[in-house]
């Protein structure tokens, strides 16, 4: 006897599965072939066993009716796949992980000893498992309790760049805290900026003033004005990050013994200045003495009289030539290598 | 959702006050506004810091090396920050 094909549409096929399947019930996939072969005789009537009685378990008539449980439980899984599938044939539903072994021979998803059902009995189609809890979620109150350490990391993290996803998942690695939404973990950046801004401008702020007022109060004189600009300056460079306090302290000491030393040099030149303005004064005098003591040696010998109009000439000359390098700012006047009777 | 003018004012008084004679230049000004959602444009911005200059709320100057606009709060903004500060 030649098998026959079974011709019965797909669409009454699919119909007939869709119906429920309720205990002594002829098997829907037996009737539908039935109905399309009505010449033959049905083949359930020689080969198939007998039909499973009224109080068969749901095991029992998953064994005996296996087309029908097969179409059953894909269509089931197919319900299943959008809350999450891995790669490995394990699913896994809002924390907890089922693994099923893949039936070779009819295609049916058969839960391993080891693990618990896919799907609890009742549970609607579509529906996710109410026994199944989820994992315990993260908080913005577990972000505010990190150490300043960890949450100034978390903040340069975002100012770099990062997005937050990638944030959420280094917060999840590193420190434990996982999060489903990118809500907290943004209000919590917005928070940690806001005192980061806070705090930087307060310190900026403060120790700006703080050069200001040692560079005011020491003995060295600032215009207000330069203090004014270097403070500034240093708040800009604090609040830019490009300063902190103890560069500021650095840059205080270096500016006060760089001006220290300005002015030690200033100092020292006023007093050469003085010292040379009294020597040039002791010498007019000590020469005005000896012009004097040589006029009255002249009037009492006119034989020299001559001489001295010579002498006193080129005096002149020689007091016109001191005149001219003294007005010369960049040479040194050779005051203090003359002698006086030169 | 747009920021109001109130909270603009507030979000900028927060900022200003803690540099206090130090000018702030307007770029800096504009980031640290932005910080938080929403955002703040810098037309809402200027139209608020010009409004403010007019009450002698804010000054500002042009920096002459970097060439940036600088804004600081004069006295009375820094009383006006101090009395919301208070109210706060």
């Amino acid at each position: 006897m030649t098998k026959r094909k079974d011709h019965t549409p797909w669409s009454r096929r699919d119909a007939a599965l869709r119906t429920p399947l309720s205990a002594g019930e002829a098997p829907v996939a037996e009737a539908s072939a039935a109905g399309a072969s009505r010449c033959r005789k049905p083949r359930s009537a020689t080969k198939r066993p007998p039909k499973p009685a009224a109080s068969a378990t749901p095991e029992d008539r998953s064994e005996s009716e296996p087309p029908v449980v097969a179409r059953r439980v894909a269509k089931r899984r197919d319900t299943i796949a959008p809350y999450k599938r891995s790669s490995s044939s394990g699913v896994s539903v809002a924390g907890s992980s089922v693994t099923l072994a893949e039936d070779a021979t009819n295609g049916i998803d058969t839960p391993r000893p080891s693990g618990p059902p896919l799907l609890l009995e009742g549970t609607p189609a579509g529906e996710a498992p109410a026994a199944v809890t989820p994992a315990k979620l993260a908080t913005i109150d577990d972000l505010r309790a990190l150490d300043e350490e960890t949450r100034g990391h978390i903040a340069d993290f975002v100012i770099s760049g990062a997005p937050i996803p990638t944030l959420r998942r280094m917060l999840e690695a590193e420190q434990g805290l996982r999060f489903t939404e990118d809500a907290p973990v943004v209000e919590f950046y917005q928070e940690e900026a806001r005192r980061r801004w806070q705090n930087t401008f307060d310190t900026a702020s403060a120790d700006a003033d703080a050069m200001i007022n040692v560079l005011r109060h020491s003995d060295l004189d600032f215009s207000e004005v330069l203090l004014k600009a270097l403070g500034q300056q240093a708040f800009r460079m604090i609040t830019q990050r490009e300063l902190n306090t103890k560069q500021v302290e650095k840059f205080t000491r270096l500016l006060l013994q760089a001006r220290g030393q300005d002015v030690s040099r200033t100092r020292a030149k006023e007093a050469l200045a003085l010292q040379r303005e009294k020597m040039e004064r002791q010498f007019q005098s000590d020469l005005e003495k000896a012009l004097n003591a040589l006029a009255d040696e002249i009037k009492a010998h006119p034989e020299v009289r001559e001489s001295f109009v010579f002498f006193r000439a080129k005096l002149k000359e020689a007091m016109r030539a001191k005149a001219k390098i003294k007005k010369m700012p960049a040479q040194t006047p050779p005051l203090l290598e003359e002698t006086p009777g030169a | 959702m747009k920021t109001t003018v109130p909270i603009l004012r507030a979000k900028l008084l927060r900022a200003l006050k803690p540099c206090g004679s130090y000018w702030l230049d307007e770029d800096t000004l504009h980031i640290q506004l932005n910080l938080a959602h929403p955002g703040v444009t810098r037309d809402e911005l200027l139209v608020v810091l010009r409004a403010w200059k007019e009450k002698d709320y804010v000054d500002f100057r042009v920096d002459e090396l970097s060439g940036l606009t600088e804004w600081r709060l004069t006295a009375s903004g820094r009383q006006l920050a101090e009395r919301s500060s208070v109210a706060q």
